[in-house]
């Protein structure tokens, strides 16, 4: 039976990796997992969490130069350093990551503007797969674009630039989130979508626009994908930056939602910039 | 360096009387061998774990009776008499080497495009609930990490050690996945399994 370790030896396992444990106290954890199995299987664990550690830069100085100097000398390590490395990358990635955990320290949504929902103006902008249904200006809903482009080039409205031409259209409704840190999922603002809507803009604001390209990936609170949207260029509204990406009214019900920005780059994988979660509740 | 036949015979004879135990015998002490060097640093741990062998099996050809009750623990000590004689050749270089790894931070990973798209799709041969749970498992970082490993660990009634040692395991299957999946990505073994995982007990 395996006999796990007490949290005090956790932290002897990872000095004994880190070859910071005294000589006799090494040689005792190296006569105990030539002898015991479980006790090596341990050891092998905690090299993994050293790996991580590593990987996102966790370790302290000492630590570091010391892990350095085991992964000049042993390929298996430098190996098992590399894929620690693209496991973390890859975890970091839009749509990778444990949603539940992530609300744990989820961006509190805040609407802009004191928690308001703007009605847009919107133009009809079918796409292949989709069907665009003419209706009576209130009830109208226009068909949400699936493809970048369209997101890459918003509607005068979007921009704040309402066209003197053609009424308000409550088809879409647009929230403006920002991002903040809680641990309690209770704060998530509540984001209202009356039942008029069939599509939500949300629009998320940039501290800097660094990326030719951002995309962006929504979960629901249990991990399951809602929808990515790729090549999403960012734009300019009241004076700052932001990324905005529409979401058909359909494919949200009442419940907590978390989105990831990523910030594409022009060679090598994209880089999770921040999130942002909210509640949605259907009216 | 690698024992001689007759010497590596009496290697594993010495280990079990039965070849097949003996055999596996073999393999686990020296995978211990094998990490005890890479833990202390020495370079190339493989050359030493090759001499550790060939210097037990050399003992044992010329007649030697080993006390030792525990042959892993015996093979343990000739290690660290291998170790000590290792560094009494290499102490100088080792503190080059420590003051190398101080200057020149490693290369960024060469391979980094091909190991990513081998893990994907190495994550994609695994079942979802375990694909879904070892990606769970390495969300975070500090705190969030330890209280989201908690929180696993809670909905799924496991001790956090047994969800440790289990998602290690799990790892350890898809690093070895990913490594095939390179080799066979570069021509290297075109008939390795390029993206299938052994399962265990317990997947789904």
């Amino acid at each position: 039976m395996t006999q796990h370790p007490h949290p005090e030896d956790e932290g002897r396992l990872r000095r004994y990796l880190l070859g910071t444990l005294p000589e006799e106290e090494s040689a005792e954890v190296e006569r105990r997992y030539f002898a015991d199995g479980s006790f090596f299987e341990e050891l092998l664990a905690e090299e993994n969490e050293v790996l991580d550690a590593y990987a996102s830069g966790d370790l302290s100085g000492e630590e570091r130069r010391r892990f350095e100097s085991l992964l000049q000398s042993s390929s298996r390590l430098r190996k098992r350093a590399a894929f620690a490395e693209t496991l973390l990358r890859l975890e970091r990635r839009p749509g990778r990551r444990g949603l539940v955990a992530a609300l744990l320290l989820a961006a509190t949504v805040v609407l802009a503007l004191g928690s308001m929902w703007v009605v847009r103006e919107s133009r009809r902008r079918p796409v292949a797969g989709e069907v665009a249904v003419n209706r009576p200006a209130q009830a109208l809903v226009a068909p949400v674009s699936t493809a970048p482009p369209a997101a890459a080039t918003p509607s005068p409205a979007a921009n704040g630039r309402t066209p003197g031409a053609g009424r308000p259209d409550p088809r879409i409704v647009v929230f403006v989130l920002a991002a903040g840190l809680t641990r309690n999922a209770s704060d998530l603002t509540p984001v209202s979508i009356p039942g008029s809507a069939e599509g939500v803009e949300l629009d998320l604001p940039l501290e800097a626009d660094e990326h030719p390209a951002y995309s962006v990936s929504l979960q629901t609170a249990t991990g399951a994908d809602v929808l990515t949207r790729y090549g999403l260029r960012a734009r300019g509204k009241n004076g700052g930056r932001l990324v905005a990406f529409e979401v058909p009214a359909g494919r949200l019900s009442s419940g907590d939602y978390l989105v990831t920005l990523s910030g594409e780059r022009t060679a090598g994988p994209s880089e999770a910039l921040v999130e942002y979660a909210f509640r949605v509740i259907k009216n | 360096m690698t024992p001689g036949r007759f010497a590596f015979d009496m290697v594993l004879a010495f280990l079990d009387s039965d070849r097949e135990r003996a055999g596996e015998s073999y393999e686990r002490i020296r995978e211990k061998l094998l990490r005890f060097f890479e833990w202390r640093g020495a370079d190339c741990p493989e050359d030493l774990v090759d001499r550790t062998f060939d210097r037990v099996g050399k003992r044992l050809e010329c007649g030697e009776r080993i006390r030792e009750s525990d042959p892993a623990a015996y093979f343990y000590g000739v290690a660290r008499n291998i170790l000590k004689e290792h560094w009494g050749g290499r102490k100088r270089e080792s503190a080059a080497l420590l003051r190398l790894a101080e200057q020149a931070p490693p290369a960024e990973d060469p391979e980094y495009e091909k190991r990513l798209r081998c893990l994907e799709t190495c994550l994609e041969a695994l079942p979802s609930k375990n694909r879904d749970l070892l990606l769970d498992y390495y969300v975070g970082r500090g705190i969030e990490k330890i209280e989201n490993r908690k929180r696993i660990s809670a909905s799924l009634g496991a001790p956090p050690n047994a969800l440790r040692i289990r998602m290690f395991r799990q790892r350890v299957r898809l690093e070895e996945c990913v490594e095939r999946c390179m080799a066979t990505a570069a021509g290297r073994n075109g008939s390795a399994p390029m993206h299938t995982i052994q399962r265990e007990d317990g997947d789904e």
